[in-house]
């Protein structure tokens, strides 16, 4: 099932615009973004929570002002990223039972493999996405870490290809763009032929969304950053109303 | 959106991390610093032809308005207008929520851009005794009393766009990115439902303000209604920003429409600048005072602000001088109280009860609960432990300058 996935990047409590994730901007409060994007029937919200602890739980609660107002994050599928990898088994069934449906890892935390038992034993391995941020280098497509070298992206592919989760591809280089995907990015999406892809880093028009979900591609879902901040009926816009008038018939 | 725990400072102007918009910081440099970096680094011969791009469709081919402009007898409306007319080349339609106390220099200011730009002018007021009960309770819950005519200078050109078939709104710029760079200047942010809410309403909108105990009903708010998605996408309604298309810097602005279009400020005691809105006796005063109290910083720390991002006074300077306005008595507080239905002292109380501090130093119960007169003497038994002065009760302010009521010619 293809769908559209609202992302939500969130520092010191702030909802903020990212450009290459090294670029944030102040843009809003968690619970007025969620709320905003629950009301235009998003198929999809991922949370990633920069300022994160080793109490994801508390994180996740602290995103709200109140428990009246998590209520608002139940009605639509919820990804969290921020800390998983570092939090214990504990901490991890309560963020499940405060709703959140998929945690989302990086991708390095592949080869610690009694983690991803642990997490695969309360919710399931198709729960998990395994984040791979990219940058290109001398027209290589090389993982972006901080934690370690950065690796070939075509080796990842390799290993990672049918593991039974998803797997999270972002163009760092393009994230935060208004120009549009690349090309890079639907090409790196091929590598994986046997897991789910969700792609992600400069989707702001219905063309984008084409290209991202045309029948030859594997991928099944396109993050969406900050244009969703930027216009009145954004969501709209990008599911292919040419015009504004058009949304009513989309 | 405070902080606990000490807020960081910007290394270049005086915003700090607790700004209620937020603010992020790079290498000690607020977003709002790297946003005007920005200024310098942009082609702005190729903004202008995108937003020449961006309005084409919107020229009517059947002799109506091809746009709605938005104004106010103050801040950005005459260079806007400029903008729109003899840039853009495009034929507005002005609109106006009157706020109901205007300043004499704000009517004559919006006299006199009617008369100059010869462009139709279409302006709703509302009741004014609606006005005063729903600002009694936004002073109360919100600590503004600038809340109903935000709500209705934002909604009413969405009404009038819909009435009158005219898609196109154009605003100045955009406030979250002149004060904190919300965005870039190439995102050409647009206006939206969610910021209105959030930042322009402080989180209320015409929906959510009755769960306060408020004197108005929802029949009467429809004056202030924003139009549902479904309206906006049936009439493609769309706000743009020229602050996105154009170098923005309202001093030079303010020049310019002085010397052009003899555009009109107006003194206050609390800052140095007289010609951001000169079209309200109140908005440099009171509710100046009041955003002191509530937030930790008043108008002309924002002022202070865009002269040191512009370039025009350095941040050693701009400290200094925000401690001595930041002090100084708002005018018009007897006027104020007078418009309201109040007491003199019920402004003082409003001060009080939206001091962010409040709580530490004296109470120990909320004052919401308290009747007007217990509080009355509660609150002078704290002026004569704390020393407080509020000012004299017997400041008038400027009577040749003020004008209450429908605030009409």
């Amino acid at each position: 099932m293809k769908r559209i996935i609202g992302k939500i990047l969130v520092q010191d409590k702030l909802v903020v615009n990212s450009y290459g994730y090294g670029n944030y901007r102040p843009c809003s409060t968690p619970y007025e973004s969620i709320r905003r994007l629950r009301d235009w029937q998003i198929d999809e919200i991922l949370i990633l929570n920069r300022s994160h602890s080793l109490d994801v739980s508390l994180d996740y609660m602290n995103l709200f002002p109140s428990e009246k107002h998590r209520e608002i994050a139940l009605d639509t599928p919820i990804t969290y990223g921020g800390g998983v990898s570092r939090a214990s088994a504990s901490e991890i069934e309560k963020l499940i039972k405060l709703g959140v449906e998929r945690l989302v890892l990086n991708f390095h935390q592949f080869k610690t493999l009694e983690l991803l038992q642990d997490i695969s034993k309360i919710c399931g391995v198709q729960s998990i996405v395994l984040h791979i941020p990219y940058i290109m280098d001398n027209k290589i497509a090389k993982c972006f870490s901080r934690c370690s070298e950065s690796i070939e992206l075509k080796s990842i592919a390799r290993e990672l290809d049918g593991w039974g989760g998803e797997v999270l591809i972002t163009d760092l280089d393009n994230e935060g763009s208004s120009a549009g995907i690349r090309q890079e990015l639907l090409k790196t999406a091929d590598l994986f032929n046997n897991c789910n892809v969700i792609v992600s880093g400069g989707v702001s028009s219905s063309g984008d969304l084409e290209k991202i979900f045309a029948d030859s591609l594997n991928i099944s879902g396109a993050v969406v950053g900050n244009f969703l901040n930027q216009k009145e009926l954004a969501l709209s816009l990008l599911k292919g109303a040419r015009t504004m008038k058009d949304i009513r018939n989309v | 959106m405070f902080e606990k725990g000490t807020p960081i400072s910007c290394i270049r102007c005086l915003y700090k991390s607790d700004h209620p918009f937020g603010l992020t910081f790079h290498d000690g440099v607020c977003s709002g610093c790297s946003y005007h970096e920005e200024k310098n680094e942009l082609d702005w011969h190729e903004r202008k032809i995108r937003v020449l791009k961006v309005v084409k469709p919107y020229r009517s081919k059947s002799g109506n308005y091809d746009c709605i402009v938005p104004v106010t007898g103050g801040q950005d409306s005459f260079f806007l207008m400029h903008l729109v007319v003899n840039e853009l080349r495009l034929r507005p339609l002005m609109v106006n929520f009157n706020r109901n106390f205007n300043s004499k220099i704000g009517l004559s200011n919006l006299a006199r851009l009617r008369s100059i730009f010869d462009c139709d002018f279409q302006q709703f007021t509302p009741n004014p005794e609606l006005t005063r009960r729903v600002i009694r309770t936004t002073l109360r819950e919100l600590g503004t009393l600038n809340w109903f005519w935000i709500a209705g200078q934002t909604s009413y050109p969405l009404k009038i766009a819909k009435q009158k078939g005219i898609p196109l709104i154009i605003w100045g710029a955009h406030q979250g990115n002149e004060q904190v760079g919300m965005y870039k200047h190439v995102d050409e942010v647009e206006m939206t439902k969610r910021y209105r809410r959030e930042f322009d309403l402080l989180g209320e909108d015409e929906n959510s303000i009755s769960r306060y105990d408020l004197e108005a009903s929802t029949d009467e708010l429809q004056c202030i209604r924003y139009l549902s998605d479904n309206e906006i996408a049936a009439a493609g309604i769309r706000g743009i920003y020229l602050g996105n298309y154009f170098r923005w810097d309202p001093v030079r602005q303010h020049r310019f429409v002085i010397q052009n279009y003899g555009y009109q400020g107006k003194s206050s005691n609390r800052t140095y600048y007289k010609f951001d809105n000169p079209d309200c006796n109140f908005y440099n005063e009171v509710q100046d005072k009041l955003k002191f109290m509530k937030l930790g910083y008043s108008k002309v720390t924002d002022q202070l602000v865009r002269d040191i991002r512009h370039g025009r006074k350095r941040r050693s300077t701009a400290k200094y001088l925000q401690k001595f306005y930041e002090s100084r008595s708002p005018n018009y507080q007897v006027e104020f109280a007078r418009w309201l239905g109040a007491t003199r002292d019920s402004v003082d109380l409003l001060y009080l009860i939206n001091d962010r501090n409040f709580t530490k130093r004296v109470l120990k119960h909320d004052w919401r609960e308290e009747s007007e007169v217990s509080a009355t003497k509660k609150m002078e038994e704290f002026r004569r432990r704390v020393g407080l002065r509020f000012g004299s009760t017997s400041e008038l302010g400027d009577k040749e300058n003020s004008s209450f009521g429908k605030g009409q010619e």
